[in-house]
């Protein structure tokens, strides 16, 4: 019973990035269903719902894509197969972790989805049951799918194509296939498949003679670095001026320029595929700005994530000439800026058909204003945020973290809640307030990471090692 | 009378209790007193022992040193390390009975476990060292 | 008498409860070749980490060249050299990139060096790091401390993933370094012989504390065990101050002493009027005896 739950904490509390938006991802969860029950509407309700269904996609959304492949990496050592019933364990594990997500969503979208004027409780649990059924049978596929894909290197560039499918996905809900999935018996049926995928699952799991993992070293652009440096310079000698040195080191990237273009390119075609989804669900002109604002907003969250990991490699240039503390504050701080630039830049001119699309709404400063600045200071405030958590307390660590993570969201709210609303209300008034507030903030920040990081301590501040052979 | 490369001299045991730069000079001591290492005789150097048995030239050193001070060996500049001219190389009477003193120790204990007594045990070695000549 | 090369006083270090250094006092003095010995978990790689100032101690004090280790100045930082225990080599190069890495952030590089220690090392450099076993990648991490010959080189269990052959490899260019009055070197490892080979002094940490700092030769003629036969029975704890541990059967009794000398032998044969053979003690055995 302690292997399973085991299995499942590591599964669903990673670690790092995935607990952060879990947390956030339920209070938004949470928020939005308490406001909705308790008939308090600051903002309109259909934002409310909107907020609801972003806090479920954030807390799903890491556990999504990181359980097959962390399952693989958990199940790989062959020191697995001398303990009794290891393998059953971890399977029985793996089932739980996805099934304890399918009624956390099944349980949330249920709620939040726009109820009949009549409807009971028992019509509001039908629905549940529905949306627990269908993810759960979603969640089964999709596991079983990327752990076996990912025992090959580029498995992870699977859940490209993957995003196209799940915006597809309320399509074809309402098709006639759809509506015999949901109809009880379709239920009862699909329910049964995945039950039974997981015991043909764990079946083999059992059996199955060795676990193969792949070697993970740099995220997808390793295979390309790879292969094209090791051609350059077979027999040459390679120069590196120290800036170029220090990069590399720092970041852990063999060809950092490289692996920037690679990853822009990914998101342009991840972001592609989700702007697709929403173009052909034909939003309104505000709900597509809103839907650009809140792109913009992760255009800063994912490469300030990045800034813990650099903080962390930074241990590795400590003892290289001319660096010492403050230095390599600077470093650190320079590099996560770059991120968070690129980020930005990338996010905003990604989101500019979509406020073009939606310039027939008035006050085009205030949409640049919000799409570019509002992002970028939420962006330099969480930067600060990271860099000062290098002293390891971890409740002082994740308050903070929980509270920029509150300010951030509460921008998102306000900033989503003036594009729909279109009125010069307090709404609108709120998000220039939060973001000069945060601009006001970044100095203050920056001082006090400064100031911590004169007694970083890197036994507690470790870098993290990908597996190593 | 030099020493060949590759040749060892001495027998050095890392892993032994007793220290490599005691084993150096027990060595240098016995082979002198039995003659083996003549007057005039060059030693290796620091350098070429430390590099030959892989152990760290400071111990070496200062074995040599040690029996510098004790007037077994003499420095020449520029040369290698020589066995003195001045002690006789067969080495004094007390000398020469320090180089046996361990087993001689070893053998009044085993004697006095046995309770041998002093006349029949060197009535015993009489005769033993008349096998030999 | 020259400045000690590597201080520290009362070094503490605790993380949240949990003591994992107490009350470290040591010197090291330039061209000695020390050598840390320790169980897991004794703390060698925590106290090398303090030394080089990744982590602050949490009492006493930690000093390279006359500086404090944790405001480590810049400018000095190229007399040092070390060899985590867990390397730092980016996965996706390779060797040889690594070393252009190394040779960029130097003032100086010695290519010489390099070129021969890869050849005799058989240190692949063309093939990408995460190809190599964990051997040649040791090898290469030794390789990159070494390339600017510095003052001061710290390696923390250097030799774990290597075959003997690499391993005497390694104790040469150990012993040539060791020739050299202006080097000093501090390794911690498990494998024994090679300490006895190239050290000259020897710490043991045991749970977070040095219960020996000194030079190994006076260590295997102090730390020696004794077989003590009486004519007479023997008392039921010896008169020996110094004993880490010891057994005694009616007249025969077995002890290890820490301190062992001339008048200290005199003493305790009139006092037990005892024979006492005395047996030295290897290395190993000496680490062994001072856990049990």
């Amino acid at each position: 019973m302690k292997g399973i739950a085991r299995v499942v904490w590591l599964l669903l509390w990673g670690g790092g990035l995935q607990n952060w938006l879990m947390v956030i991802g339920g209070c938004m969860t949470l928020g939005s269903l308490g406001a909705l029950a308790a008939h308090w509407h600051p903002v309109p309700q259909t934002v409310l719902v909107f907020l609801g269904f972003m806090g479920v996609m954030l807390t799903v959304i890491s556990p999504f894509f990181a359980d097959a492949i962390n399952f693989r990496s958990i199940c790989g050592p062959r020191s697995i197969w001398l303990i009794p019933h290891g393998r059953l364990k971890l399977a029985a594990g793996a089932f739980l972790a996805q099934l304890l997500l399918a009624v956390f969503i099944g349980v949330a979208v249920g709620a939040l989805l726009p109820a009949p004027a009549h409807a009971t409780g028992a019509a509001v649990i039908h629905a549940m049951t529905q949306v627990l059924v269908m993810a759960f049978a979603c969640l089964t596929l999709h596991f079983l799918c990327f752990y076996w894909v990912n025992q090959y290197r580029l498995g992870i560039l699977v859940f490209l194509p993957y995003g196209l499918l799940l915006v597809l996905l309320p399509g074809f809900m309402r098709s006639p296939l759809g509506a015999l999935l949901v109809s009880p018996n379709g239920l009862g049926a699909v329910a049964t498949a995945s039950v039974l995928a997981w015991v043909l699952f764990g079946v083999r799991l059992v059996t199955v003679r060795h676990i193969r993992v792949a070697e993970r070293t740099d995220p997808v652009v390793g295979t390309f670095s790879a292969a094209a440096t090791g051609a350059e310079v077979a027999g040459a000698i390679p120069r590196y001026s120290t800036q170029q040195a220090m990069t590399i080191l720092l970041s852990g990237i063999a060809n950092p320029r490289r692996a920037s273009i690679l990853t822009a390119l990914a998101s342009c075609g991840l972001f592609a595929l989700i702007m697709l989804g929403i173009l052909l669900g034909k939003p309104a002109a505000k709900s597509a700005l809103m839907w650009g604002f809140v792109l913009c907003c992760f255009g800063s969250l994912i490469p300030v994530a990045m800034v813990d990991a650099l903080s962390r490699r930074a241990s590795f240039l400590w003892l290289k000439p001319g660096l010492d503390r403050a230095e390599l504050f600077r470093l650190v701080e320079r590099g996560s800026w770059r991120r968070l630039l690129v980020g930005n830049i990338t996010a905003f001119l990604l989101a500019g058909p979509l406020v073009i699309y939606g310039t027939r709404f008035q006050h085009p400063g205030m949409i640049l204003f919000a799409i570019l600045a509002a992002p970028v200071a939420a962006g330099a405030a969480l930067l600060y945020v990271w860099l000062l958590q290098v002293r390891g307390t971890v409740w002082g660590g994740t308050l903070t973290m929980i509270t920029a993570g509150l300010l951030l969201l509460l921008q998102i709210l306000f900033g989503s809640a003036a594009f729909v609303s279109g009125q010069a209300d307090a709404s609108q008034l709120l998000l220039p307030w939060l973001v000069g507030s945060e601009i006001l903030l970044v100095p203050v920040l920056r001082h006090l990471a400064g100031r911590r990081w004169q007694r970083i301590d890197w036994l507690i501040h470790k870098p993290v090692r990908l597996n190593q052979p | 009378m030099g020493t060949a490369p590759g040749i060892r001299l001495f027998t050095l045991q890392p892993s032994s209790g007793v220290p490599i730069y005691l084993q150096l000079i027990q060595q240098v001591r016995r082979m002198v007193a039995s003659g083996q290492l003549a007057a005039g005789a060059e030693l290796p150097s620091v350098r070429e022992v430390a590099s030959e048995y892989t152990v760290n030239p400071t111990t070496i050193s200062k074995a040599y040193s040690l029996l510098e001070n004790e007037g077994l060996l003499q420095r020449n500049r520029g040369k290698p390390m020589t066995i003195a001219a001045s002690r006789r190389t067969s080495g004094s009477l007390p000398q020469r009975l320090k180089q046996v003193e361990a087993q001689v120790d070893a053998l009044v204990l085993a004697a006095r476990q046995l309770q041998l007594t002093a006349p029949e045990l060197c009535q015993f070695i009489d005769r033993k060292m008349g096998e030999d000549s | 008498m020259t400045e000690a090369l590597v201080s520290t006083r009362t070094l503490s270090k605790a993380i949240g409860s949990k003591s994992i250094l107490r009350d470290i006092t040591v010197d090291v003095s330039p061209g000695s070749v020390v050598g840390i010995i320790g169980k897991n978990g004794a703390g060698k790689t925590t106290l090398m980490d303090i030394l080089l100032g990744f982590s602050p101690a949490t009492a006493g004090t930690a000093q390279l060249f006359g500086h404090d280790s944790f405001t480590l100045p810049a400018a000095i930082k190229d007399r040092i050299g070390f060899v985590p225990q867990r390397d730092e080599l980016v996965n996706n190069l390779t060797g040889r990139q690594h070393l252009a890495l190394t040779a960029a952030l130097q003032k100086r590089w010695n290519h010489a060096l390099i070129e021969r220690l890869q050849a005799a090392w058989e240190v692949p450099l063309d093939r990408v790091v995460f190809k190599l076993s964990g051997g040649e990648r040791q090898k290469l991490s030794i390789l990159l401390a070494l390339g600017h010959e510095p003052a001061l080189l710290l390696l923390d269990e250097p030799v774990a993933s290597l075959d003997p052959i690499s391993r005497r490899e390694f104790l040469r260019e150990m012993i040539a370094i060791a020739g050299d009055q202006s080097r000093t070197v501090l390794f911690s490892t498990h494998i024994i012989s090679d300490l006895e080979r190239v050290a000259d002094v020897i710490w043991i940490l045991r749970n977070g504390t040095i219960v020996w700092a000194g030079p190994l030769d006076t260590l295997k003629e102090n730390v020696v065990r004794l077989s003590i036969h009486s004519r007479q029975p023997l008392p039921r704890i010896l008169p020996l101050p110094t004993a880490l541990t010891q057994q005694v059967t009616a007249e025969r009794a077995s002890a290890v002493v820490t301190q062992w000398n001339e008048p200290e032998a005199q003493r305790l044969r009139l006092e037990l009027n005892a024979d006492i053979e005395v047996e030295p003690l290897s290395l190993e055995d000496i680490f062994v005896e001072f856990h049990s």
